[in-house]
């Protein structure tokens, strides 16, 4: 058993996910790799990128992290414990307090017949808070939610105020990470950067460590430490964030930086 | 001008009452030529182009006008609108997988429009169409015609819908947000792609985005909305060095960047606006570091400043402006 004091916060180790396909009357089964032999290592106070397109396998890889999938086979170690999916209410609410989501797309996520505040209290009740509302005004108020919205259904917020209480939401747990998957592609551009800030603030006051999912490398450079960069269901590149975007070593990281579009450069 | 839209707004029925979406929009596009309407959500950005194709929703009110090629568009009867949005214009969508019939081949989803009106043999057209498929940058047509959409990415998809719409060899492509859906490498290929076809084939081209850069790289001039007016206008080039609005310097500096990082992120303070949320006077103005007493009560119009035209009271004299 390792140290836990001393192990990275999260290591994932030789993950692989294999999905059958077919094996119907007229198709023979077929075996799709989503996952192929990843490993890396969270270390303590750092962000971690993983930088993909689709069929990269980086959400397979957050559906393992999670426990909504199981990996084919590799290890998942948070704090040195193996973490193995489990159907269990006590084990799911301990990974609850582990690792948190946030999708990129907050309106499927809310309730809609449940007012922000009532939702956010009942999450609360759920991980056992003390002091329930209190909590939850002090949530609202980290992720700049009026008490005006938070008596409000999730129809009548901006899809940058139901982001904000996504995050919310996740915070609700206090757990060690918040996994971010694409979670500000689809805000309009002055939204993407008050919502990066306050991302930001919140870590400020408290030792949550995120993963975040994304293509987007300018927001991968302005949130995270380390990255690892994947191309089909493989890690290309990895290494510091500032390091592996500025002087990129594997021929498809320079192509997705290349991508970028550039003004400086129009198009011919 | 090819496209001349004069003071055009638009207001929709939502329940009893109507909601300006369109507050005053004029702009021009002349043939061979493009230009880039970018605004965040709910700018009024794409009810402008349904405008332009007069394809808004049942019990919208629009007054102003929409001239293609001299004749107005609101004018024009059933038979002379089905043959300008067929003929005139291309369009080209967000996510093609909504646009195109899921259980039909693409090569009878490319013909099937053409069928209707074009005369020569099926044979013919579908020679037609196969040196389109080459053109948007398909490999091997003839295969991709066999091919059902699930069967193709989303880029090649992209590139089948692009060829769709210049089947009818359309003098104006209307493109509303055509690489958003699309990976970050896909992105870069279909811009590419368009850019050439509008340089070969001369053609007008109309890009709704919320990109900024994009649209920079991709179009001559660009044109920036804020709660259904334009509230800026430039050559790309010189829009992007030098801002003169302070809502496009606002949208130009809080992108993050992937050369650095940011302490803290530069932002413009709450939300976008729609125009039927708008307050009197500038609609930026309570988003503005640098309005003043006039911001809240006149609206400022679009007028030239050399190469910029400007709406904003702070005129050619705002800060960092031409």
């Amino acid at each position: 058993m390792l140290d836990s004091s001393s192990a990275a916060p999260l290591v994932v180790a030789g993950l692989r996910k294999t999905f059958a396909i077919g094996g119907g009357l007229l198709q023979p089964r077929r075996e799709i790799v989503a996952v192929n032999g990843v490993s890396f290592e969270v270390a303590a106070g750092r962000n971690f990128g993983i930088i993909g397109e689709s069929g990269s396998g980086k959400t397979t890889i957050a559906r393992i992290l999670l426990g909504l999938e199981s990996a084919t086979s590799g290890d998942v170690m948070f704090f040195g414990e193996r973490f193995a999916r489990s159907r269990r209410a006590t084990e799911r609410l301990a990974h609850a307090r582990r690792i948190q989501m946030v999708f990129q797309d907050p309106y499927s996520s809310l309730d809609p017949r449940q007012t922000i505040g009532d939702g956010l209290r009942e999450l609360l009740r759920l991980y056992d808070t003390e002091h329930v509302d209190h909590e939850c005004q002090q949530l609202l108020d980290k992720v700049g939610i009026s008490r005006a919205l938070a008596a409000a259904l999730p129809r009548r917020l901006s899809g940058g105020q139901r982001q904000r209480v996504a995050i919310a939401r996740a915070l609700a747990a206090k757990p060690r990470f918040i996994l971010l998957d694409e979670a500000v592609a689809s805000l309009d551009v002055s939204i993407q950067a008050q919502i990066l800030n306050m991302l930001a603030d919140i870590q400020k006051d408290s030792s949550v460590q995120y993963i975040l999912i994304s293509h987007n490398l300018a927001v991968v450079r302005q949130l995270t430490d380390d990255c690892i960069v994947m191309h089909r269901g493989a890690i290309v590149e990895r290494g510091a964030t500032e390091d592996v975007l500025a002087n990129p070593q594997h021929e498809y990281t320079a192509q997705l930086r290349n991508s970028i579009p550039n003004p400086e450069k129009p198009l011919q | 001008m090819l496209l001349d839209i004069r003071n055009l707004v638009v207001e929709l029925p939502v329940g009893r009452e109507l909601r300006r979406i369109v507050a005053d929009v004029s702009l021009g596009i002349r043939e061979g030529e493009s230009l880039a309407l970018v605004g965040e959500s709910g700018s009024g950005k794409s009810m402008t182009t349904k405008a332009i194709t007069r394809t808004l929703p049942d019990g919208a009110q629009v007054s102003g006008e929409v001239l293609f090629d001299g004749k107005l568009v609101g004018a024009m009867s059933k038979r002379e609108l089905e043959t300008y949005r067929r003929e005139q214009i291309g369009l080209i969508y967000q996510d093609p997988r909504a646009h195109i019939n899921p259980v039909r081949r693409i090569e009878d989803f490319l013909l099937e429009g053409l069928l209707l009106f074009d005369r020569r043999p099926r044979a013919e057209l579908r020679r037609v169409i196969s040196d389109l498929l080459a053109e948007v940058g398909i490999a091997d047509p003839d295969r991709c015609l066999k091919s059902y959409p699930h069967q193709l990415s989303g880029g090649m998809l992209q590139r089948v819908a692009i060829a769709a719409a210049l089947s009818t060899e359309p003098r104006l492509l209307l493109a509303d947000e055509p690489t958003t859906a699309l990976d970050v490498t896909t992105q870069a290929e279909v811009a590419q792609l368009l850019k050439q076809l509008q340089a070969r084939r001369g053609l007008a081209v109309l890009f709704i985005t919320h990109d900024l850069d994009l649209a920079a790289q991709i179009c001559d001039r660009t044109a920036v909305m804020y709660a259904g007016r334009i509230v800026e206008m430039q050559p790309s080039r010189t829009l992007y060095a030098s801002p003169a609005h302070p809502y496009t310097r606002g949208l130009l500096q809080s992108r993050p960047s992937v050369d650095r990082r940011y302490e803290r992120l530069p932002t413009l303070p709450g939300s976008p606006t729609p125009a039927y949320e708008a307050p009197a006077g500038c609609p930026f103005a309570p988003r503005c570091a640098d309005r003043m007493p006039v911001c809240s009560t006149y609206v400022p119009h679009l007028t030239r400043h050399g190469l910029a035209e400007l709406a904003c009271h702070l005129g050619a004299g705002a800060p960092g402006g031409n």
